[in-house]
């Protein structure tokens, strides 16, 4: 029941900051579109007109999206549209922002999900790995690759699975989305990206987890090496990386976005920035919106995680 | 209990099924003509996108232009104008089907051309138009204009000049979807990059060769560039040319290059006290190296420019015109007779004024360069052009606040197939206060006469007379720099038959209907 509870506080905790965070984050892409140098109008008509841009777009612009009405009347247009659910529409495309915006999505968490979930999945194979033979050479070694890696840019390595997986062996796609196979090479940039700093998190966590009391007892007790680190190992390990979840995600958007320039792929990220560029008011706060409940929700998944991995931690105050 | 082959196993079978799964769904999709170009579909607007989904062959106009670069039919099968050169007559070609299986009529026509001509743009040519009223009569349009012009067909070839199915409207009049009546229909638009196509079974004309293409939109050059190396796309249209060496290297595909009629050139403010006397103009475009910038940055010594109009406007161009040869003495000898003597850091000044002035960068992949080269070139003779980042929009607003003195254009005189119209908008009196993009502040009475009379000319020889003026005038006052004539490039994969795919000087269309497979 106290454990219910535990959980019951977090979730509300996470609910509220959700609705916090989504309105600061959308209020802060108003603010960033506002504070862009330049007459918003003529960014408007650029993205909208291309090079057909001329001056009389530029005033069709202002007067078609509103622009030339006070700042605070256009926020709180937003705020009213927002508030039915509709998120209002894109001052470039002239569609609605939700449909747009939730496409855009799918498309990065598609990405993202499948990028994380790899990085996990490797991360512990090499954290464990590594973990159960601390101060070894294969650990020293490990150590020494991973901070190297931990410093290649994700740009970088999407280059080079592009130039190999791609170019040279032709056995994925390049760029764009309209493949079913598209999100391989994005998800492992996205993977490799986060692999070294996830797996040191495991590793640290693998050895700090075989320092504790009850696997020296499970050797007493003369259980194998296998047994002990999959029935009394692996849960307390996944903890601190299953709390590492929440700055990850927060890093991962960065990372997104240029995989997104990279592969052609119309993420929520690439669309947060461009409308922002374009001072397309409606879809920065409509991405930003979603970009801020989605770091919410998976921070919140991490702490009712956490708790459920290890219950002790449920009288914890893991909110603020 | 998992054993370590157990995990080891799993791995091995992800990464295969990975792989598989890329491989199988890139065979799938093989009969798909894959296309790709550096624009996206940012909205469906008919002064937008209507370029895009005419050169996608979906929506059609009343008169087209051949790769050739002639007016041929379209919708209309036929066109005549009136002795006295005020009445057009459009016949409306019959049996042709919208792609949700409603008839084109005239009347559809008619209430198309009204509506092209509410637009307030003067980016839109129709709405330029002296036009007094539109009628149905039998299976014709009659369009009487208030006064003779001569170039009604010709603008009626304009993008946004398409015809559209009542269905592509909203009641407010935006297009919501585009239902044209070329040879594929639009199956499905995804966001801003992707849209499928697929044959028109009631197509009037001849049916289209391929059945699908799927079209991706990339902004991102080095993305397209890899796309194409890596055999992704059957055709890259519009391959930047800073690119064009690399991805033929790559293999597998190869270049159609055509030069357009687009040029790339310095514009300035007339008004501006740098630019306001032609030595000064002069002066700068013979400080230009455009033979080097050509070669080293365009791959192509021949992209120099040495006159407005390129030879895809053979009517135009003027062959015997000399190249313009960079003279640094006599640049310098011109900005001496204007008035202008080095000041203590070297750089020209004036009464005061310093030659000095910003240029914004656009983020197309040779306009780094080429500002970086203008820049070095221009410090030789004491002119300093400070760089900063910024395309379109800063140089429109500077011109707006008047602080505009120098920037680029791209400009496109082949936008309908006579130059005369381009011409008009950015030199006539009446539209030319609007227009940016052939330069500021720039009048001439003459040019401007000479317009009137090639566009209300009835006779051959009296157009052709006001066509050589507005040539000379245009080669000696330099309203526009001109410096590198662009290269429209098509990278074409071996899947695709190479001679099957036209390629057009003019970017009217690409003629994605006449593709062949290679086999």
């Amino acid at each position: 029941m106290r454990r219910l509870r535990g959980l019951g506080a977090v979730l509300i905790g996470h609910v509220l900051a959700a609705a916090g965070v989504a309105v600061a984050v959308a209020t802060l892409a108003f603010v960033a579109v506002q504070m862009a140098p330049g007459d918003v109008a003529f960014r408007i008509a650029e993205a909208r007109y291309g090079e057909r841009i001329s001056l009389q777009t530029v005033d069709q612009a202002r007067a078609a999206t509103g622009m030339d009405q006070n700042v605070m009347v256009q926020y709180l247009r937003w705020v009213e549209s927002s508030l039915t659910g509709q998120l209002g529409r894109s001052m470039v495309s002239g569609r609605p922002v939700m449909p747009d915006v939730w496409r855009s999505f799918q498309t990065t968490s598609g990405v993202a999900v499948t990028g994380v979930g790899l990085a996990l999945f490797m991360s512990l194979i090499i954290g464990f790995a590594v973990g159960m033979q601390q101060d070894r050479i294969l650990d020293r070694a490990f150590l020494f690759a991973s901070a190297i890696l931990s410093s290649v840019p994700s740009f970088l390595i999407g280059i080079a699975l592009i130039t190999l997986f791609a170019i040279t062996l032709r056995w994925l796609p390049a760029a764009g989305n309209n493949r079913p196979g598209y999100a391989i090479l994005p998800s492992c940039t996205l993977a490799l990206a986060l692999l070294p700093d996830l797996s040191r998190v495991a590793r640290n966590a693998v050895v700090r987890t075989l320092q504790d009391f009850y696997p020296t007892y499970g050797r007493i007790k003369g259980q194998s090496w296998p047994r002990i680190v999959f029935r009394h190992a692996f849960r307390p390990t996944l903890v601190p990386i299953v709390a590492y979840f929440g700055p990850l995600v927060a890093h991962t958007i960065g990372g997104l976005v240029v995989i997104d320039v990279l592969f052609n792929l119309d993420g929520v990220g690439t669309r947060l920035i461009d409308s922002v560029l374009a001072a397309d008011i409606p879809m920065a706060m409509g991405a930003g919106l979603l970009i801020g409940v989605s770091v919410v929700a998976v921070n919140g998944i991490s702490d009712i995680m956490v708790q459920l991995l290890d219950p002790r931690l449920s009288t914890a105050r893991l909110w603020p | 209990m998992i054993s370590r082959r157990t995990i080891l196993t799993a791995s091995l079978a992800l990464g295969v099924s990975f792989v598989a799964t890329g491989r199988s769904a890139w065979a799938e999709d093989q009969r798909i003509l894959q296309i790709t170009s550096p624009r996206e579909i940012t909205s469906l607007a008919l002064a937008d996108t209507s370029y895009h989904f005419r050169r996608l062959r979906v929506a059609e106009t009343l008169v087209t232009i051949t790769p050739a670069g002639k007016l041929a039919p379209e919708l209309a099968e036929s066109w005549s104008v009136s002795d006295d050169g005020l009445v057009w007559t459009f016949v409306i070609r019959s049996g042709v089907r919208f792609h949700d299986g409603t008839e084109l009529t005239p009347a559809r026509v008619r209430d198309a051309i009204e509506l092209m001509r509410k637009s307030r743009n003067n980016t839109e040519m129709v709405s330029q138009l002296p036009i007094s009223s539109v009628d149905v009569d039998g299976g014709a349009v009659k369009i009487t204009l208030t006064r003779p012009f001569g170039l009604v067909p010709d603008f009626f070839t304009d993008g946004p000049a398409i015809i559209l199915a009542p269905s592509s409207f909203a009641a407010d009049g935006s297009v919501t979807q585009i239902i044209g009546t070329g040879p594929y229909r639009v199956a499905k638009i995804e966001g801003k990059a992707s849209v499928d196509l697929e044959s028109f079974p009631d197509y009037w004309g001849e049916p289209a060769r391929i059945g699908r293409v799927h079209f991706t939109g990339t902004t991102s050059p080095d993305t397209i560039a890899n796309m194409a190396e890596a055999g992704q796309v059957d055709l890259v249209l519009g391959l930047p040319q800073a690119l064009r060496d690399r991805v033929a290297a790559s293999g597998g595909v190869r270049i159609k290059p055509v030069q357009t009629a687009r040029i790339l050139g310095p514009i300035y403010n007339a008004k501006d006290v740098r630019f306001d006397d032609p030595a000064e103009r002069k002066a700068v475009s013979i400080a230009l190296d455009r033979k080097g910038i050509a070669t080293a940055i365009f791959k192509n010594p021949d992209a120099a420019a040495n006159q407005l109009f390129s030879p895809a406007l053979p009517d135009w161009h003027d062959p015997k015109l000399p190249p313009i040869e960079r003279n640094l003495a006599e640049a310098k000898r011109l900005l001496a007779s204007a008035g202008w003597a080095p000041g203590p850091d070297g750089v020209l000044v004036q009464k005061g004024t310093r030659f000095s002035f910003p240029v914004f960068v656009g983020k197309q992949p040779e306009m780094a360069p080429l500002a970086q080269a203008i820049q070095a070139q221009l410090a030789e003779v004491g002119i300093e052009v400070v760089l900063e980042k910024g395309s379109q929009a800063p140089v429109l607003e500077s011109v707006a606040n008047g602080s505009f003195v120098f920037g680029f254009t791209r400009r496109n005189y082949a936008a309908v197939p006579d130059p005369v119209a381009t011409l008009l908008v950015d030199y006539a009196e009446a539209t030319s206060a609007q227009a940016v993009w052939g330069g500021i502040n720039y009048h001439n009475a003459d040019l401007e006469s000479a317009l009137q009379r090639y566009v209300s000319a009835t006779r051959d020889e009296d157009r052709a007379a006001a066509r050589d003026e507005l040539m000379a005038l245009s080669n000696s006052d330099l309203p526009v720099l001109p410096l590198i004539w662009y290269d429209y490039n098509v990278s074409i994969s071996d899947r695709v038959d190479f001679d099957s795919v036209p390629v057009d000087a003019l970017e009217v269309s690409f003629w994605i209907d006449r593709v062949k497979w290679a086999d």
